[in-house]
């Protein structure tokens, strides 16, 4: 009887790991814009960026907590994965609110009115570090974007005008001033945010500083995206998922690996590991906030405008992340490493959201 | 062996030696997996122990009306979400006169739980008449001031900027533990709260009852499925070719690797049925799925 | 009298016949239950699979020696180019069930013979539950302790001699592997050793050989069909083997024979394609069926030569 209730325990836990994944969308081409029907639910539910997942756990619990309305349910799944999911349809199954930390982009807005949702209401709230960093048990590293690109890329400039496969093992060949150690860098997956966010900030920023990559720029778009986005598949550079925690514990366990994550759970783990110093610039508070930083990007999260009324509590929600006490300078959010709005911006969000305005792509 | 064998001849000192020897090779293989399962629960104990206190402040606050209910509703939701803030800083204040400005009072509002605001707005909501009285709480410490004093994190060997907890802080958390208004105490959160972004407030609540709820199910599933099965086997089947295809089967799914069942309950189960995902319901009948060939086959041995 | 006590007698038998069928119905059914379930694993797998099969040639699957699965999202954005061959995946899984093998076999049989043989009924009656206790243990709390302990001890210990062991080591996870498998093969083995006939035993022990040569040289031989039976029962158990890889071993797929690199496996490979986004029209989703149903072939494979082996081994001696 004890080993049965122990063999299920056993299984259990193996379910755990593979049931943490989200549903299948069934794509649902037609929805009509008839009344949501999410009669059933009382309890809001968000997806999306793995990065905005502590900022929006917070104010989730913090929401829960002090009100009458159910805790909302978050799940990290990626901004591209969030996006996709709520755009997916209208109604129960799918989720009213998406992180992102990046913005929305045209063809996801296309696939959301195709799917019946014309009105989204973009927040944004606040910015973000990505940050290159290896565990403190090793020297920091200090590195120019270029060097960062030549590290990471799937094809390099070969010195003559083309390119050639990257064939750059350790950090000492791309320049002898670096260290002799093996290349080995821990990223996100193509469904994370933090990934679409790094390959546009700091890999095209490295690509940029090649003259003829940067002439491709006009002349051949599509082979200047795939010469700078495309990030190698060999053993140099690891898909650790979108756990960003799992990232940090393993540069813990391994100090010759660096890993690429937002600058939140390099604040929260300061004490452990290290940010890299990239362009002469440090990955700090001040640095990201003022611009200086050059891998910085801002985060939003999304609204369905018609399930506002519908599921309890979302405008109150929004309401809550946008506060004071909340985004602000001396929110409980910029504690875990959210870098807030200055107050002028963030109070025109604030006015914006409260309007209820819908997205417009300019 | 009886000693006069032993002395007939070398070879058979040497046979008797092989002997002794090899029983040793059985103990020795038996108690490696003992200690390593002794060390096993020794290096888990030992990491997990401490979570089972938590550091505790006391603090002397007044529940003013003004700050808490100045309309006197006594509406819950009010009392819940007024801010909390100041009045904990007032009682904290007490014994850290010094802390004026701004900076100062947020740093010593932070040896502070996150949650002790929400803790203290329970409370009110929960018993009105607190307003207006001036009581002695004991609300949560947070988890860098928790680790401070449960000994992980040393002073002297981290550098201060690689801390997250100050020098002063350290001090004035000093100060409070003389005036034996710090203290550890038996973490009943751990068990009466679910997950949190605070280290502090979390609890194995929500993961308990998860597992409860999903063993039940694959209980009153499996068991009652799997017993009728071996009775019907031992007791009714005749040789027939649908018994032995069952019987096969029982035996090659007792064997199958525990995540095929969970694709099945996947795709069959979420993708198919639609089931309502992450539900004790559908983790239940995937268990039991998964659990019952092994209940037939010990059933049918009993 | 008797004209009365005969209405009611068939009465009752007739009543209690249609019960005795209602009870059966039920009962086949339920059993039933256990070929839908076969089914069921059956078709999921292999229908997704199919799906997959259309998008990827069963070749390159079969024979490929990448794995890049992380394939683009979205039109407008750039991904790996989703290689997906399973070979790297399949040394990873042997390299480590291989490891753990090493560990568990020999501490596995000599435990068994030791207690089947040597042991007196206190020292059994101790240690046996305590072997037992083993196999209880959840193995995620196996998982969490190689990736905690285990393999920070081991690569500071190979940093000691020079050597640079990667913090995810095959070693790693296939030695905590090695132990939770202990009391599988101690338990199936002690099974096996006991049912070789006394009579053989004795034979030995007429002819003057000692207690240990007699199990060398003549139990263990003839217990070998048995033992190699539970042996392969091990394998198959250590190739499905989900949590301890998941915490303990890479992500990354690597086709080495290394046991210092890190390595990934099958199980590791469907449980990251699951978690995230799942598109089910997706190579990259349809993939970790694919695995499963290389993997469910693979272990039921096993299976049917250990029970086969068992069973004749049991024919002989019975």
């Amino acid at each position: 009887m004890m080993k049965k209730l122990l063999l299920c325990s056993v299984v259990a836990f193996g379910l755990t790991a593979c049931g943490g994944g989200d549903a299948p969308s069934g794509d649902t081409p037609s929805a009509t814009k008839a009344a949501v029907t999410t009669s059933g639910r009382d309890q809001i539910k968000i997806v999306g960026s793995s990065t905005v997942y502590p900022f929006s756990t917070t104010v989730a619990e913090n929401f829960g907590r002090s009100t009458s309305f159910k805790t909302p349910i978050v799940e990290s799944t990626g901004s591209g994965g969030g996006l996709k999911l709520f755009c997916s349809g209208v109604g129960e199954n799918h989720p009213d609110i998406t992180n992102a930390s990046r913005r929305i982009k045209k063809s996801e807005v296309d696939r959301c009115a195709e799917n019946g949702i014309d009105d989204i209401i973009e927040v944004k709230i606040g910015y973000d570090g990505i940050v290159l960093a290896n565990s403190r048990k090793s020297d920091q590293y200090n590195i120019t974007l270029q060097q960062l690109y030549l590290a990471l890329a799937k094809d390099i400039p070969n010195g003559n005008g083309g390119t050639k496969p990257n064939d750059n093992e350790m950090w000492s060949d791309i320049d002898s001033s670096l260290p002799n150690i093996k290349i080995e860098i821990l990223g996100p997956p193509p469904t994370s945010g933090t990934r679409d966010a790094f390959v546009e900030l700091a890999m095209e920023g490295g690509c940029k500083t090649f003259d003829f990559i940067k002439d491709m720029k006009s002349s051949d778009k599509a082979m200047y995206k795939s010469l700078c986005h495309t990030i190698r598949e060999d053993d140099n550079f690891v898909e650790a998922g979108e756990n960003d925690n799992l990232i940090v514990n393993k540069l813990n366990a391994n100090p010759d690996a660096l890993g690429i994550f937002g600058y939140s759970f390099l604040e929260q783990n300061a004490d452990s590991v290290q940010g890299t110093i990239i362009d002469g610039v440090s990955p700090t508070f001040e640095n990201i906030s003022d611009g200086s930083y050059p891998v910085s990007r801002s985060l939003y999260f999304y609204v369905k405008k018609d399930n506002i009324g519908v599921v309890p509590g979302i405008q109150e929600y929004v309401l809550e992340f946008l506060s004071d006490r909340a985004s602000g300078d001396d929110g409980y959010l910029a504690e875990k490493g959210l870098i807030p709005m200055l107050p002028a911006e963030h109070k025109q969000w604030e006015a914006k959201v409260e309007k209820l305005e819908p997205l417009s792509l300019n | 062996m009886p000693d006069y064998l032993l002395t007939t001849s070398p070879q058979m000192a040497k046979r008797h030696a092989r002997h002794k020897r090899f029983q040793w090779y059985g103990r020795i293989a038996i108690g490696i997996s003992i200690s390593f399962m002794l060390l096993m629960f020794t290096a888990i104990f030992f990491r997990g122990i401490g979570a089972f206190q938590k550091t505790m402040v006391a603090v002397d606050v007044k529940f003013t009306e003004s700050q808490i209910d100045p309309s006197g509703t006594r509406d819950e939701a009010t009392l819940k979400q007024a801010n909390y803030k100041p009045i904990l800083l007032q009682g904290l204040q007490q014994l850290v006169p010094e802390a004026t400005d701004r900076r100062e009072r947020n740093q010593l509002y932070k040896i502070l739980s996150n949650g002790a605001a929400f803790d203290l707005g329970e409370r009110v909501a929960n018993d009105p008449d607190l307003i207006g009285t001036s009581k002695r709480v004991w609300v949560a410490a947070s988890s860098e001031v928790d680790l401070y004093v449960k000994g992980k994190i040393d002073p002297v060997e981290i550098p201060e900027d690689l801390r997250r907890l100050k020098d002063q802080d350290i001090a004035w958390v000093e100060r409070f533990r003389e005036s034996g208004q710090l203290k550890k105490k038996f973490n009943t959160t751990f068990f009466t709260t679910g997950d949190s972004r605070e280290p502090e407030m979390a609890g194995i609540l929500s993961a308990a009852l998860g597992s409860f709820f999903s063993l039940l199910i694959c209980f009153l599933i499996a068991f009652p499925l799997g017993i009728l099965t071996a009775v019907y086997l031992e007791e009714y089947a005749k040789k027939s070719r649908l018994t032995d295809m069952i019987e096969v089967n029982i035996n090659n799914l007792a064997a199958v690797p525990s995540i095929v069942f969970g694709l099945l309950g996947l795709a069959i189960f979420l993708n198919f049925f639609n089931l309502p995902r992450s539900t004790p319901l559908v983790g239940g009948m995937v268990l039991a799925l998964m659990t019952l060939p092994t209940i037939i086959i010990a059933s049918r041995s009993i | 009298m008797e004209l009365s006590q005969d209405l009611t007698l068939r009465r009752a038998s007739r009543s209690s016949q249609i019960r005795e069928y209602a009870i059966q119905g039920a009962l086949i059914a339920c059993s039933l239950v256990a070929i839908f379930t076969t089914i069921g694993i059956v078709a999921s797998l292999a229908f997704e699979a199919i799906r997959f099969f259309a998008k990827i040639p069963i070749g390159s699957f079969l024979f490929g020696l990448e794995w890049s699965p992380q394939t683009a999202i979205r039109a407008d954005q750039v991904g790996a180019t989703g290689a997906f061959g399973i070979l790297p995946l399949l040394t990873g899984t042997l390299l480590i069930s291989f490891i753990a093998m090493s560990v568990a076999t020999p501490l596995g049989l000599l435990s068994a013979v030791y207690l089947a043989e040597f042991a007196n009924t206190k020292t059994r009656n101790i240690v046996k539950p305590m072997l037992e206790l083993l196999a209880g243990i959840p193995t995620v709390v196996y998982g969490f302790f190689a990736a905690l302990v285990v393999a920070p001890l081991i690569r500071g210990g190979g940093a000691e001699v020079g050597l640079q062991i990667s913090s995810e080591s095959a070693l790693a996870a296939g030695s905590v592997m090695g132990i939770m498998l202990v009391p599988f093969i101690s338990s199936l083995s002690d099974d096996v050793i006991n049912a070789v006939p006394q009579a053989l035993r004795d034979a030995s022990y007429g002819m003057g050989a000692t207690h240990t040569e007699t199990v060398t040289q003549v139990v263990l031989p003839a217990a070998t069909p048995g033992i190699i039976g539970s042996l392969l029962l091990a394998i198959s158990r250590a190739i499905g083997e989900t949590m301890i890889v998941v915490m303990a071993a890479g992500l990354a797929a690597n086709l080495t024979a290394n046991p210092f690199e890190a390595v990934t496996t099958m199980t590791v490979q469907i449980v990251t394609l699951l978690t995230g986004d799942q598109e089910f029209d997706s190579a990259k989703t349809l993939a970790a069926f694919a695995i499963a149903l290389y993997l469910l072939v693979l272990t039921l494979g096993l299976n049917i030569v250990a029970l086969k082996l068992v069973d004749k081994y049991k024919k002989k001696y019975a």
